[in-house]
């Protein structure tokens, strides 16, 4: 009975399927190996810790490994580990999309007893907040977020005062006058950046205009370089991007021999020719922060962990060569005027680029404030 | 008599075991510790109620979806547009939720039900009637406006629709208490996933027993035959599209109402494809697609388990995704071609 | 800048934009035209990135790349072919399951790609030196694939509709029926036009992360497969109106990036919906108008040929039915 010729034939076929599986893992193996391996050792190695490790779990909403925005929670963590050694077990889930997807598996970690879970992007926050509501035992940390809860903190990076010092540099090497900025879409997470970056260049420089083109997506490394190509068309002589994965703009910027502002991680050895400096996440030191207080018993949802020079959140890559000693000098200066409290960002007269006052002199935007900027400064098309 | 290895449970078994097989040298290509991870898959995906009650969260639109690609099947056409009927419908059922000014949660969820049947129905009139009038495939039509539904949506989240609250996030402002759905206490789980499987109990019986049942299956066999017979076979197709389309519409405003209660970006990461891959599965026969959706939202949801507990990539649960499809339709070629030949030998 | 230079500026940026469409398309109007629907083209197209990246790590050859690219893509579409013509599988669900096998299988081997730096210069002053130096910084500076694109569409064109095999090849897809009684053998030439249109849709994810975005990410080609999949419709199935309206697709896509570059506002969303909106005004127009001549719809687009020509009565369009 199990042995007519149709059932048989179907096993074959699926046995030769499987052979052929089998010919390609072999031809895939030697390339694929390392990172499966190391991904999956560090998590198996967690599990049979000794003394109860605080367990924390870390959500992106991209891969993890995208030389981005997503990339730099990831080493993060690996600071985290080094720092703490066998007294945290760190995991890293990327591409968890910001839909009801997010709520299970944060609720999937949450039944796995896991004590921290950070949500890496302002999208989860609907989820964070419905779930640390009624998980009062487990706390989270939700990036930008702005609704706190006894045993859910916020944080954020004050990035904008890392694009001010590259708005300087930028300011300063620029022949053209014209800035290029490939942004992903027209919010407000993008806009403050923008405005940071602009205003840095026409502190040193009031001449300097400033072109950006959004590309409408978050991932699109084709679009992202058609429109570095765009922007340096049209004579903008540094660009920049303000995108998750602005590697695409590196390559364009190298291919076409115009000044490049990194962001998010060293991006120099995509354009070596060319990156003039740039920005950088630097979210270890924040998180070591925050587990640092948890591991005291000292935690609380208060904590003030928003910050930028001063606490060490945020960082500028080193500077290329054929940036200038005295640019150099300008720049560094700037960082310790950020780091003391000297010099800010947002601080008024700031008009946007309608004319309108939109910041009256001798006055700061708070934080939250910045936040929320839906407005482009002046200089900005 | 049918022998056993011939039956379709048993083709799917091979065929399971198959996907699984060739995962397991998939992930051992990877240097992954495959024991541990099957182990993951295959039991600690089921370890806990959030876990079987998460699969029935994610059948419910898939179930919604299959059963409007089931109906234009069932009428011999191809509507893989259920993706963009469930878009519409959520952007329809936002609308009233933003518009109508209603503390009465009844008027309010009546409302919403109705405008997201009404723009799905209208998403699905549009590939059956350009299909009827001017001849036009409707597999390529339906496809196509997907895309324009999900532009349609971006624009208005990006635009008119952006919460103010929300540091300019591409997403409406949360719904007011009245435009949420109730949903099973403790869960996710909400009322449509009964009124699919109702649903499509009430499809299974009207196929066999109603008047539209037997033109549809004469529409189905052969659209000309069915017009030498007299039959108005553009009525059957359009009402098949348009009640198709109303139901994946409905999904659409399950997904605004009950989970996330606002519109955003990602509000489908592809049901209307789910559901077509399991009204596929299931052959277009409506009494079987709860059990399908539910075996599909179950694999869906066990593969976060991996992506969570093994440390391997995103990625590993498409594989495994894609795998099980490809080898259920290969299982399905081997059962339709012993079919075909035994009926040639009859 | 004036407004002129501003459309010249467009046309330009335009060219490698329709790049990587114009194959993708351009293979798959070969395998429709054979009676084949592949909506894995996405998955395809991921397929021919990685690899090239791959095989550029490897070799540092780009022609090397680009070939290992287009064989493995190849593979995939014979894959492709195999279910759908030997084994009768639904062509819409095996379609949809290559994507997500294949966008999960890329993603998955090519991990240790992302973040390598892909550094090939393929415009043509710089490939041939000696000969074309000349045109170094002119618009005719395009790079190698580009100017294979054009040269494989116009090929085509003659081949589809010149050549005995091209004839065959059509009669495959127009009618089954037909075909098999000319002595035509469908299966194989199903299988080779799924060859070809997966070496072609490996060359246009080729020039996507070797030429265009420099990089291999996972996921990369962003709905590209979809929208080659709409410009064969939009080009109703013909070789010469594919180059244009490739054309016109990559300019669209570009459009609105220049406008801003150039200080113009503009809604990208809308922008974006025209190329689906103008494929179903063109598919309804021309199946209502033209439904027989032979430049439009390939007649048995999507039908699966039967196992035995006597085991029953022909139905018109199984495949729109879910039991294929």
């Amino acid at each position: 009975m199990t042995t007519n010729p149709e059932a048989r034939r179907c096993r074959m076929i699926l046995l030769a399927a499987v052979v052929a599986a089998a010919v390609l893992a072999c031809g895939g193996a030697p390339e694929a190996a390392t990172p499966a391996a190391t991904a999956a050792k560090p998590t198996a190695a967690a599990v049979v810790a000794k003394p109860k490790p605080l367990q924390v779990a870390l959500l992106t909403n991209g891969p993890i490994t995208d030389s981005g925005f997503n990339q730099a929670h990831a080493d993060a963590m690996k600071q985290v580990e080094q720092k703490f050694g066998d007294r945290v077990a760190v995991r890293v889930i990327g591409s968890v999309p910001e839909t009801g997807d997010a709520e299970r598996i944060m609720q999937r970690l949450i039944d796995n007893k896991v004590d921290l879970i950070i949500a890496a992007s302002f999208g989860y926050q609907d989820t964070s907040v419905k779930l640390a509501a009624t998980n009062g035992k487990v706390k989270f940390l939700q990036a930008w977020g702005f609704k706190p809860a006894p045993n859910l903190g916020t944080y954020s990076s004050q990035m904008y005062e890392a694009w001010y010092v590259q708005g300087i540099i930028a300011g300063r090497m620029t022949k053209s006058n014209r800035l290029g900025i490939v942004a992903a879409h027209p919010i407000p997470p993008m806009k403050w950046q923008i405005n940071a970056f602009v205003r840095g260049a026409r502190s040193v420089n009031p001449n300097v205009r400033a072109r950006v083109a959004y590309i409408n997506h978050w991932f699109d490394p084709g679009l992202a370089a058609a429109a570095a190509d765009a922007l340096i068309s049209q004579r903008c002589d540094v660009i920049t991007g303000v995108l998750d994965n602005s590697v695409a703009v590196a390559q364009t910027a190298q291919k076409r021999k115009t000044y490049l502002i990194g962001h998010n991680t060293d991006l120099s050895k995509f354009a070596p020719d060319v990156t003039l400096s740039g920005t950088q996440w630097v979210w270890g030191q924040l998180y070591i922060d925050a587990i640092d207080r948890i591991g005291q018993n000292a935690w609380n949802s208060q904590q003030d962990l928003h910050g930028g020079f001063g606490k060490g959140y945020v960082a500028v890559t080193g500077f290329g060569p054929m940036v200038p000693a005295s640019v150099r000098k300008e720049a560094e200066t700037a960082i310790a005027r950020f780091a003391d409290g000297s010099l800010s960002v947002y601080t008024g007269p700031i008009r946007d680029n309608k004319g309108k006052t939109v910041v009256a002199a001798g006055k700061t935007l708070t934080h939250g404030e910045i936040m929320g900027i839906d407005w482009l400064v002046e200089g900005v098309r | 008599m049918q022998r056993l290895t011939e039956t379709w449970p048993v083709h799917l078994l091979f065929a399971a075991g198959g996907a699984l097989l060739i995962f397991a040298l998939v992930l051992w290509s990877g240097g992954a510790d495959v024991p541990v991870v099957l182990e993951i898959l295959l039991v600690r995906s089921f370890g806990s109620l959030s876990a079987w009650t998460e699969t029935l969260v994610k059948a419910t639109p898939i179930l919604l979806c299959a059963i409007g690609a089931a109906l234009a099947a069932r009428s011999g056409l191809i509507n893989i547009g259920t993706e963009g009927q469930l878009l519409i419908g959520a952007v329809a059922a936002t609308a009233v939720a933003q518009m109508l000014a209603t503390d009465l949660r009844f008027v309010m969820l009546l409302s919403m039900g109705a405008a997201a049947m009404l723009a799905g129905g209208a998403w699905g009139f549009l590939p059956g009637v350009l299909r009827t009038t001017a001849g036009a495939n409707e597999t390529v039509v339906s496809l196509l406006l997907n895309y324009i539904a999900g532009l349609l949506l971006l624009y208005l989240i990006h635009g008119a629709w952006k919460d103010p609250a929300s540091l300019g996030w591409a997403q409406t402002p949360t719904f007011r208490d009245a435009a949420r759905l109730p949903l099973v206490p403790g869960t996710r789980v909400h009322v449509l996933f009964a009124f699919g499987v109702v649903a499509a109990a009430l499809l299974a019986v009207a196929y066999r027993t109603t008047t539209w049942g037997l033109s549809a299956r004469i529409v189905e066999a052969s659209s000309r035959l069915a017009a030498y017979s007299g039959l108005n076979v553009a009525a059957v197709t359009l009402a098949s599209f348009v009640a198709g389309g109303a139901i994946a519409g409905l999904a659409g405003f399950g997904e605004v109402a009950a989970i996330h209660g606002r519109l955003r970006e990602g509000v489908s990461p592809g049901y209307g494809y789910a559901g077509f891959l399991v009204a596929w599965l299931c052959r277009g026969r409506f009494e079987w697609l709860p059990v399908a959706a539910v075996a599909l939202g179950g694999v869906i949801a066990a593969g976060d388990s991996l992506q969570v507990f093994s440390g391997l990539p995103f990625a590993t649960t498409s594989i495994l995704q894609g795998l099980l499809f490809v080898s259920v339709l290969i299982a399905e070629a081997v059962r339709a071609r012993n079919a075909t030949r035994a009926e040639v030998s009859a | 800048m004036t407004v002129f230079e501003l459309v010249c500026t467009i046309l330009l940026a335009a060219i490698p934009a329709a790049t990587s469409l114009l194959y993708v398309a351009l293979g798959e109007l070969i395998y429709e035209r054979s009676g084949v629907l592949n909506l894995g083209l996405e998955g395809t197209m991921l397929v021919g990135a990685v690899t090239a990246v791959y095989g550029q790590t490897v070799s540092s050859s780009p022609v090397f790349a680009v070939l290992l690219a287009a064989a493995a893509a190849a593979g995939a579409g014979v894959l492709h072919a195999i279910l759908c013509v030997w084994l009768r599988t639904n062509q819409v669900v095996t379609g949809l399951a290559f994507v997500v096998l294949l966008t999960g299988a890329t993603a998955f081997w090519g991990q240790s790609l992302v973040g390598q730096r892909v550094d090939v210069d393929l415009r043509i002053s710089q490939t041939f030196p000696g000969g074309f130096s000349a045109i170094a910084g002119t618009p005719f500076d395009q790079d190698l694939l580009t100017y294979l694109a054009v040269v494989l569409t116009i090929v085509s064109w003659w081949w589809l509709f010149r050549s005995v095999s091209g004839a065959k090849l059509r009669a495959a897809g127009d009618s089954a029926d037909v075909a098999r009684a000319l002595g035509i053998n469908i299966r194989i030439t199903r299988v080779v036009a799924g060859a070809i249109g997966g070496a072609l849709a490996g060359a246009g994810g080729a020039h996507l992360s070797l030429v265009y975005a420099s990089q291999w990410q996972e996921n990369m080609t962003a709905g590209r497969g979809w929208i080659a999949l709409v410009l064969v419709i939009f080009a109703r199935w013909h070789p010469g109106a594919l180059l244009p309206s490739a054309y016109v697709f990559g300019a669209l896509g570009i459009l609105q990036l220049n406008l801003q570059a150039f200080g113009v506002e503009s809604s990208s969303y809308l922008i974006s919906m025209v190329p689906f909106a103008l494929a179903i005004a063109v598919l309804s127009a021309t199946s209502a108008v033209i439904r027989n001549r032979p430049s439009s719809m390939p007649a048995d687009l999507g039908v699966p040929i039967s196992w035995h020509v006597t085991a029953a009565p022909r139905v018109r369009h199984p495949v729109m039915t879910l039991e294929t």
